[in-house]
C-alpha cells in the first residue's frame, strides 16, 4: 500500500473542474452559514467545552452507561441487542425482520448501516429496501455510496439527479429544478413509508438515565417510517451514549448549527417506549469502537457527533470529494477514524490534509483533529506504509532541514529557480500548482541575509 | 461469552481514567421580547407564526381549513375533525390527511422548536403525515433555550416526544432548500396571548 491512494482518487474527482469548483463553493457556503449562526451564540465556546467534557466523561465510564441504558430501555419495553461487529449487526437485523415476517424495510439516514453494508446483505436475503431520506434515495438509485455524512448526494449535480428521476419516477429527462425533483420523489417515498413492514433508523443520542433514543432529521422520513410500520429497529454505535436527558440541551444547541447552520433540525424525536401495538428494537454495535477506545492518543475521536462541520471546512475534502477517502466516513474525521480500522488500506488519509487546523476549530466537541492526523502520520511511517517515493522524499527533506549548509543552499537554489520559472509556460500550464495559482516572485536574498545586513551589529 | 459481555469487557479494559462529568448551565432568562423573537425564529425556519387571542383561534384555523377535505384536530378550540384518529388507528386512517391541529407543550425561543407530547399527538405519526400542520401554544409556555426546555420537561412516562421546528424540508439536491419533503408542506404556529 502506498500513501498516494487518496491523491489518485482525488485526481479523478478534480478532473471535472466545473464540478469540483461547484463542490468547493457549495460546502464553503454551508461553512459560512455555520459561522453566522454560531457567532450569534455568545456562549458558543463554553458549549463546546461542555460537550467535550460530557463526551470524555461518558467514554471513560462507557461500560456503566451502556448497562444503565440497557436496563432502562428494557424497562421501557425496548428489546436490546448487542453486536460485536458488522456481520453480527446484519445478522441480528435480518433475524428481527424474519421473526416479524417483514419483507420490506424503509431506512432513514444511518452511517452505521453504511459501515456495516447492511443493504447488500439484506437484499441478498430477499429483503426490499427503500432508503427514505431524499439524498440517500438518490445515491441508492444511482448505485453509489454517500460522499458526505450529512449531505449524502452533495457530489451529484441536479441534472444527474434529474436523469435518475426520469428513469425511476417518470419526470421529464431535462427536468433539473430541485423543488420539482424533490416533489416528484415525495409521492413514491411516502408510498414506501406507508407500505413498509419495518423501519430502520440511526440514532443521534442514546440516553443512559432514561433508555431513550434521540433522532434528529429534517425531512420527517425517519418518523414517518418508525411511526407507521409495526416494527422499528434502531442501530447505534456504542459511542452514542450520553448520561443525562439534560445533556441534550448542550448537544442539540451545537449539532444542527455546526452541521447546516440551522438553529435545530426540523424534527428532534425522543423514542422512549414502543408505539402501542408495535415493537422497538435497538442494536448496539461495537465494530472496532472498543478497540479504538483503547488508544489514548486517538480515543477522543469517538466523541464525534457526526455533524460534518470538519468536512465542510476542509480545503482538501471540498476539492477532492467524499469518495476519494475510500471509507464510510470521509473528510478529516474519517481520516482519523479509518486508520484505526485498517492502517495499511487507509495509510494515505492522514496525509489528505494541510494541517491548517480548521477542522479542529469548527468541531463542536473539540476533537483535536489536526493533532490526531499528525500522530497517525507517525504511525503510518513507523508501520512502513509510506510508499517508496514519499519515504525517499522525507529522507531527503530530513537531510536538508537537518543541516544548516544544505538548508541555506536549498533556499538559494529555490529562490533562483522560482525567479526563472514562476511564469514559465511549462509550470503554468502543465502542473496543478501552476494552473491553480499565481506563484510569487522570489526575493533576491533570504531573511537571514537581510537580517545580517540590517540588524546584526 | 456473549457479544454483550465481550463488548462490555473490552470497554472496561480500554476506557482509561475516569474524567469528571461537567455541571450543566441553567437556561438563560426569558428576554422581554420573547414572543416576537420566537415568532421571528419560526419564520426563519420556514414556518408561519400568528399572535392571537383565545377567541380568535377558531377563526384563524378555520381560514386555513377552507380547502381541506380531511381534518384531524386534537384541540378543544377547533372541534371540527372530519375523521377520528386514535393511538391504534390503522394506516388507512392516517393517509391523505390535509390538516392536523395539535397543542404544543413548550416553545423554545432560540430555535423556534415546539415540544409535542405523545398524549397531545394521540397517534405519533399525526404531526408527520399531515399535509399542513397547525400547532397551538400559549405565550406563557416559552423558554429561552434548550437548557431551559429540558429543565421544564417532566420526565414522566411519555413514550414519545418530539421538538418540531418548521415544516419538513430538504436540501439534498444541490443544497437548494425545498420546503415540504416527506412530511408537512407547511407549519402554522398559533401563539395565544
Amino acid at each position: 500500500m502506498s500513501s498516494t491512494t487518496h491523491a489518485r482518487a482525488a485526481e479523478a474527482f478534480s478532473a471535472d473542474a466545473v464540478r469540483a469548483a461547484w463542490h468547493d463553493q457549495a460546502l464553503w457556503f454551508v461553512r459560512a452559514k455555520r459561522d453566522q449562526v454560531t457567532h450569534a451564540i455568545p456562549e458558543w465556546e463554553a458549549l463546546r467545552t461542555l460537550a467535550s467534557g460530557i463526551k470524555a466523561h461518558t467514554l471513560s465510564r462507557l461500560d456503566t452507561y451502556l448497562e444503565e441504558f440497557e436496563r432502562n430501555a428494557k424497562a421501557n419495553g425496548v428489546t436490546v441487542h448487542w453486536a460485536a461487529n458488522a456481520a453480527e449487526h446484519n445478522r441480528i437485523v435480518y433475524d428481527i425482520l424474519a421473526a416479524h415476517q417483514a419483507g420490506t424495510l424503509v431506512k432513514s439516514k444511518s452511517m452505521l448501516t453504511e459501515e456495516c453494508q447492511l443493504n447488500s446483505y439484506l437484499e441478498a436475503q430477499g429483503i426490499m429496501i427503500v432508503d427514505s431520506d431524499l439524498g440517500e434515495r438518490i445515491i441508492q438509485l444511482g448505485g453509489e455510496t454517500p460522499s458526505h455524512i450529512v449531505m449524502p448526494a452533495i457530489h451529484k449535480r441536479k441534472a444527474e439527479v434529474g436523469a435518475l428521476f426520469a428513469e425511476h419516477f417518470g419526470t421529464s429527462p431535462d427536468e433539473d429544478d430541485p423543488a420539482t425533483l424533490a416533489d416528484a420523489a415525495r409521492g413514491p417515498l411516502r408510498a414506501a413509508l406507508f407500505g413498509a413492514d419495518a423501519a430502520l433508523t440511526g440514532v443521534n443520542f442514546a440516553i443512559a438515565e432514561t433508555g431513550a433514543l434521540v433522532v434528529c432529521t429534517n425531512e420527517g422520513n425517519a418518523d414517518l417510517g418508525a411511526h407507521l410500520a409495526p416494527l422499528h429497529i434502531a442501530s447505534m454505535g456504542i459511542e452514542k451514549l450520553i448520561p443525562r436527558v439534560a445533556d441534550l440541551g448542550v448537544f442539540l444547541r451545537l449539532l444542527a448549527r455546526s452541521a447546516t447552520g440551522q438553529p435545530i433540525t426540523a424534527y428532534t424525536s425522543h423514542f422512549v417506549k414502543p408505539r402501542p401495538g408495535a415493537s422497538l428494537h435497538v442494536v448496539i454495535v461495537d465494530n472496532g469502537r472498543s478497540e479504538h477506545l483503547g488508544r489514548p492518543d486517538f480515543r477522543e475521536a469517538l466523541a464525534c457527533i457526526r455533524c460534518g462541520a470538519c468536512l465542510n471546512t476542509c480545503p482538501i475534502y471540498r476539492r477532492s470529494g467524499g469518495h476519494s477517502y475510500d471509507a464510510t466516513i470521509p473528510g478529516p474525521i474519517g481520516a482519523i477514524l479509518s486508520p484505526g480500522i485498517d492502517l495499511a488500506r487507509h495509510a494515505s488519509l492522514p496525509f489528505a490534509s494541510t494541517l491548517c487546523g480548521s477542522c479542529g476549530d469548527v468541531c463542536p466537541v473539540k476533537i483535536d483533529i489536526p493533532q490526531q492526523l499528525y500522530r497517525w502520520r507517525q504511525l503510518v511511517a513507523r508501520g512502513g506504509h509510506l510508499g517508496a517515493p514519499k519515504r525517499r522524499r522525507m529522507r531527503w527533506l530530513g537531510g536538508v532541514l537537518g543541516s544548516r549548509r544544505w538548508y541555506e543552499f536549498a533556499g538559494w537554489m529555490g529562490r533562483a529557480l522560482l525567479r526563472v520559472s514562476a511564469h514559465a509556460p511549462w509550470l503554468v500550464r502543465r502542473t496543478a500548482w501552476g494552473r491553480e495559482r499565481e506563484l510569487p516572485m522570489a526575493p533576491r536574498e533570504s531573511f537571514r541575509d537581510w537580517y545580517k545586513r540590517n540588524r546584526a551589529a | 461469552m456473549t457479544s454483550r459481555e465481550r463488548i462490555l469487557q473490552a470497554v472496561r479494559a480500554n476506557r482509561g481514567e475516569e474524567r469528571p462529568l461537567p455541571e450543566l448551565p441553567a437556561g438563560a432568562a426569558l428576554p422581554d421580547d420573547a414572543v416576537q423573537r420566537f415568532m421571528a425564529m419560526i419564520e426563519e425556519v420556514g414556518g408561519e407564526a400568528m399572535l392571537v387571542t383565545k377567541a380568535e383561534v377558531h377563526g384563524l384555523v378555520a381560514s386555513r381549513d377552507s380547502e381541506s377535505a380531511t381534518v384531524v384536530s386534537m384541540v378543544a378550540e377547533y372541534p371540527h375533525s372530519t375523521t377520528k384518529v386514535s393511538a391504534r388507528s390503522p394506516l388507512a386512517a392516517l393517509e391523505g390527511i390535509d390538516l392536523v391541529v395539535l397543542r404544543g407543550a413548550l416553545g423554545v425561543v432560540e430555535n423556534g422548536a415546539i415540544w409535542l407530547t405523545e398524549e397531545a399527538m394521540t397517534h405519533r405519526a399525526l404531526p408527520f403525515v399531515a399535509m399542513h400542520l397547525v400547532l397551538l401554544l400559549r405565550a406563557d409556555q416559552l423558554v429561552a433555550d434548550m437548557h431551559g426546555a429540558y429543565a421544564a420537561l417532566s420526565r414522566d412516562a411519555s413514550g414519545f416526544g418530539v421538538f418540531v421546528s418548521g415544516p419538513s424540508k430538504t436540501a439534498d439536491i444541490e443544497r437548494a432548500l425545498v420546503i415540504g419533503a416527506q412530511g408537512p408542506r407547511s407549519l402554522l404556529v398559533v401563539v395565544i396571548r
